[in-house]
């Protein structure tokens, strides 16, 4: 038993299937960012703006989105949604691909956490400055573009880097709704083969080549941003 | 078909009584992950040749693998290769007469080691360079230094960030699944494959993790309110 365990012929045979399907894994990760951001920033501009009712509401989902893990947060949104789809929409969600539940899953996922990120690096900056690009003749919205807004990427970004890191490892569920990602293709390969061993070993060695790479590429944002600073003081 | 609120009310019930093995198993992963944990953390805070660089490496390897990766691995390999461990160590206990809870908390230190080592890092890094100065210059040793000037500021720190590190971890228990093990999870799902009320049966596992999650939260708070006052009247 303990000599089939493992075998590098299996390993090198798995690694270009498994790699294949790395495209699945970002593009979860990049239509789950763009709705988490667009979600994120209307739950923080609620925040922030202290809308009464909405202000609560947005905070109980918030607070619900950080608290569930991902995991049940998957199902929940997999059972769920077509249940309420065809209950209160009256539209059929049965044919629907497993991939628009993932990225309902992520995106809300990531909303949850970037409404905090967001809200967060906004209340960081003083409010003298928006005061102060007011008494310049600025409108609201210049004064949050030009002013506010590039001051609070800089604190948010070093959140939004462990964040990301997070997202990518959290779309190693998605196979558990039947999505073929890298970790599906493990799980066809092993009805096929009877290893997993050595697939799961080719995941985790992609996984870590991904985390170098977006350490690297954060460093180098963080490098750029903390530049613009000097430059700007 | 529709929301049953009778079947919901079941599953709460039956995945409430489940809390004590969810937080047994984060509280034994943490714990483990202190006690390796801290170690790690201290070769890497005092730069301590070879082991630096080795657990440097080992904790960002072990941060960039999922979890259910992890989970997934450990409960294959021991499966696979318990029977001969056991056999060479004399031990005359085969796969099935161990607990799976053992598995997943063996798999679940593992990522509870990289997390809590790199907290315990952060705690220590946050006291800066002139507090070991000052303690050298009135004549401490190096050991006095850490123990008494050190350590007490780098507590005030890691408290609020361990007790993040419970929430993260009783999160991840969620993960145990995978090999089995009834949790809050796993006994709400019994219900459901009975009465077909999947919904049912996550909603009310979600409820409870965010219940969880929210006394965490608030107690972290309170923790940080707590100890930044004592640190305050310190300076």
């Amino acid at each position: 038993m303990t000599s089939s365990f493992f075998s590098w012929e299996r390993l090198a045979d798995a690694f270009p299937q498994i790699l294949e399907k790395l495209p699945v894994t970002f593009e979860i990760v990049l239509v789950a960012t763009v709705i988490g951001l667009a979600a994120g920033t209307l739950l923080a501009l609620i925040r922030i703006k202290k809308i009464p009712v909405l202000n609560q509401l947005a905070f109980l989902l918030i607070s619900f989105l950080r608290g569930t893990p991902a995991l049940v947060l998957m199902f929940v949104v997999y059972y769920g949604m077509p249940m309420f789809f065809r209950a209160v929409l009256h539209i059929d969600l049965s044919d629907t691909d497993a991939m628009v539940f993932v990225f309902v899953t992520f995106g809300l996922n990531q909303a949850g956490y970037m409404a905090e990120q967001i809200r967060a690096a906004i209340l960081s900056v003083p409010v003298g400055q928006t005061e102060a690009a007011y008494s310049v003749g600025l409108t609201q919205r210049q004064a949050f573009t030009r002013i506010v807004f590039p001051q609070a990427i800089k604190v948010a970004i070093p959140g939004l880097e462990t964040m990301f890191v997070t997202l990518f490892q959290d779309t190693a569920l998605a196979y558990m709704i039947g999505v073929v990602d890298m970790m599906g293709k493990v799980k066809l390969l092993a009805a096929v083969t009877f290893h997993s061993i050595e697939g799961y070993t080719c995941v985790a060695v992609i996984f870590i080549v991904i985390s170098l790479v977006l350490e690297k590429l954060f460093s180098i944002l963080n490098r750029k941003m903390a530049f613009e600073g000097r430059e700007e003081a | 078909m529709n929301f049953q609120l009778n079947y919901f009310l079941l599953c709460l019930s039956s995945s409430f009584q489940k809390i004590p093995v969810s937080l047994g198993i984060a509280l034994v992963t943490l714990l483990i992950g202190l006690l390796v944990g801290t170690p790690i953390a201290l070769t890497r805070v005092f730069r301590v040749r070879i082991l630096n660089p080795v657990f440097a490496c080992i904790v960002a390897m072990v941060k960039a693998v999922p979890v259910n990766l992890i989970i997934l691995m450990t409960s294959l390999w021991y499966n696979a290769n318990f029977n001969a461990v056991a056999q060479a160590l004399g031990l005359n206990i085969t796969v099935a007469d161990i607990s799976k809870i053992y598995v997943a908390i063996a798999a679940l230190s593992i990522a509870a080691i990289a997390l809590i080592s790199e907290s315990v890092r952060g705690a220590l890094m946050s006291v800066g360079k002139g507090q070991y100065e000052a303690g050298y210059s009135v004549g401490m040793t190096k050991f006095q230094t850490f123990t008494r000037i050190i350590m007490p500021q780098a507590f005030l720190v890691l408290i609020p960030a361990l007790i993040g590190n419970i929430n993260s971890l009783i999160k991840l228990s969620s993960l145990v699944i995978l090999v089995g093990v009834q949790d809050i999870l796993n006994a709400g799902i019994k219900n459901a494959s009975i009465y077909y009320c999947y919904l049912e049966a996550y909603l009310a596992a979600a409820c409870i993790y965010w219940a969880l999650s929210i006394i965490c939260t608030n107690l972290g708070k309170w923790a940080e309110v707590k100890l930044g006052k004592y640190r305050r009247t310190q300076a």
